[in-house]
């Protein structure tokens, strides 16, 4: 779900933009304006990569702006594995149980792969819940970007300090940091992969890093990605958690 | 046992010929217990196997059946060897109105050990609820709006006036899940209404809280309230339960607590490469008899995890609950869940 909406942000910050100067908080506003779609509905899936280990999980998702999103995960192992998110609020369907994720259980991996709960429940624009600070401009392979760095003292932003690299052309966020309070790198997240889709270049390949865990990542993949289509509101139900 | 077979064929055949396209997905359990009663080394191994047949939804009809049955060797027991169905079940939608029929497992819970509106269930030492066997009988439920279901459970006896008949709505309000049920046990006259919420308010915070009006108006209270909260990759859960009355308790499947006051706390660390350590502890207040537990849970396959505990009664004095006489002084469990 917040994968989904993670991707979004990533996406989305690969939409192009003139701009002369720009403040660090206009810069983002860019990115997330490019991302933002009135609704997605997708198939995709997980590479987890664990030391020697690697697993796949598929899935397909629908979503609504930045407020709701169901996803069901399709490969074999986790038949029956879905998500519902409304609004800031999180479910999750296993084995004919639903059960209700609040709290500091966000916390907690999601499948087993580098994102938590929490990363996929995040449906605040950044601009509203970091301070955000131009640092200057860096090289990332051939794209010359903006340094971003987002600094949050609200409880419920979910790390404390970001970077963001975006790219000064097409103002697509290429590169992500995320930061303790203790000033600790916990991920790292880039963009491997954008597509042009409805005239916007979508990141539709991303690679999350736990940096606290050696030898950790997941590579997270949109297979087939539409915009805009009407989604009917049953999908966003306990009913089809339950189905 | 040759009966059990023939119900387990014909389950698998049937559908075959009512479907054309179908998909089958299964889950194998195995729980092997090691443990020290009586001055000897005894053991319990259940093999238990889940199967779930799915018809692709078509034109808003859709079919699915479950079947679980288990496999339990005792050797040093009174059961030599024990076969049992947990589920055997159809379920389908019609006219917005879901039915299950046959044997199933009806749950509602908020709260992660004790949970008093599992009114068919009691508590359980061990860490999956699969083993429970369900109930004969048939569920409706409908949903009054996305987020809000209305279900009816009937266990029908051989006499209907014994029969148990369930409400349950369950809804969400806030940043709350709650639910309001009603039960009537026609055999003891006893009626159950509780109800449950789940949400957050600084932390994450649940209850359950059931009683029990036996005919002859005495009443029982149920009731637990936990919380939980993490740092960083170490969660920790508290629930306290409070287990009031002295009437007659409608008779479920699983642990049964004599005592008033109890306490389970819960502590993992997720470790590297899906890994977790984890240490639990179900405490009697009143007497101060304890479980303590100590576990490790790997995904060693996709799709396979193992998990170990080893427990310890903390004295022989505890009531029976906990007694190293019933359980054994030093419990080793093994747990294997692979889904295929």
């Amino acid at each position: 779900m917040r994968s989904s909406l993670l991707f979004l942000f990533t996406l989305l910050s690969f939409i192009p933009a003139r701009a002369a100067e720009l403040t660090g908080k206009q810069i983002l506003e860019k990115v997330e304006d490019n991302v933002y779609a009135e609704t997605m509905v997708y198939t995709g899936e997980f590479v987890i990569n664990k030391g020697d280990r690697s697993f796949v999980k598929t899935f397909k998702g629908w979503s609504v702006g930045e407020e709701k999103a169901f996803v069901e995960f399709t490969n074999r192992e986790d038949f029956g594995v879905k998500y519902l998110k409304i609004e800031d609020e999180l479910w999750i369907a296993e084995e004919d149980d639903v059960i209700k994720i609040s709290g500091h259980l966000l916390k907690r991996s999601i499948m087993g792969s580098d994102f938590s709960f929490e990363d996929m429940m995040e449906s605040h624009k950044l601009s509203e819940i970091y301070e955000v600070t131009l640092l200057g401009e860096e090289k990332i392979g051939d794209e010359i970007c903006y340094v971003l760095d987002l600094v949050s003292d609200k409880g419920d932003a979910p790390y404390a300090r970001q970077k963001i690299w975006v790219g000064k052309e097409d103002f697509i966020s290429y590169k992500y940091e995320y930061y303790a309070l203790s000033g600790r790198l916990m991920k790292s997240a880039e963009v491997l992969e954008t597509r042009r889709i409805d005239k916007k270049d979508f990141p539709v390949k991303i690679k999350m890093v736990d940096e606290l865990r050696k030898g950790s990542s997941t590579v997270f993949e949109l297979k087939d990605l539409k915009l805009n289509v009407r989604i009917p509101e049953e999908v966003f139900s306990r009913q089809n958690l339950l189905k | 046992m040759r009966f059990f077979f023939i119900i387990i064929a014909g389950f698998l055949l049937v559908p075959f010929f009512v479907y054309s396209d179908i998909n089958t997905y299964g889950t194998y359990y195995n729980n092997l217990a090691v443990m020290r009663r009586g001055g000897e080394w005894q053991y319990s191994d259940l093999n238990l196997f889940y199967l779930k047949l799915l018809k692709p939804s078509y034109d808003d009809f859709e079919l699915e059946t479950n079947l679980s049955f288990s496999l339990i060797t005792q050797p040093d027991t009174e059961i030599q060897e024990g076969f049992d169905i947990q589920r055997l079940n159809f379920e389908t939608s019609l006219f917005d109105i879901h039915l299950t029929l046959g044997r199933f497992l009806p749950q509602y819970h908020y709260t992660n050990f004790f949970q008093p509106l599992n009114v068919f269930l009691g508590p359980q030492f061990f860490k999956e609820s699969v083993i429970y066997k369900g109930i004969d009988g048939l569920r409706l439920r409908k949903f009054l709006n996305p987020m809000t279901s209305l279900e009816y459970v009937c266990k029908p006896e051989a006499e209907l006036v014994s029969s148990a008949h369930l409400l349950n709505l369950t809804s969400h309000m806030g940043s709350f899940d709650y639910s309001l049920i009603g039960m009537y046990e026609g055999e003891s006259e006893t009626f159950l209404p509780g109800f449950g919420f789940k949400g957050d308010l600084v932390i994450s915070l649940f209850n359950e809280t059931l009683f029990e009006i036996v005919q002859d108006d005495s009443i029982n209270v149920t009731s637990a309230t936990g919380f939980d909260y993490s740092f960083s990759n170490l969660m920790t859960m508290v629930e306290y339960l409070y287990n009031g009355g002295e009437g007659y308790r409608t008779p479920r499947e699983g642990l049964s607590l004599a005592g008033t006051h109890y306490l389970f706390l819960n502590a993992f660390h997720f470790v590297p490469m899906g890994r977790s350590i984890g240490c639990s502890a179900i405490i009697n207040l009143d007497d101060e008899s304890a479980l303590l537990a100590a576990y490790y849970e790997n995904e060693v396959f996709h799709g396979v995890d193992f998990l170990t505990g080893i427990y310890f009664p903390s004295s022989d004095e505890g009531i029976d609950e906990f007694s190293s006489e019933s359980l054994g002084s030093f419990i080793l469990n093994c747990y294997i869940k692979a889904k295929f």
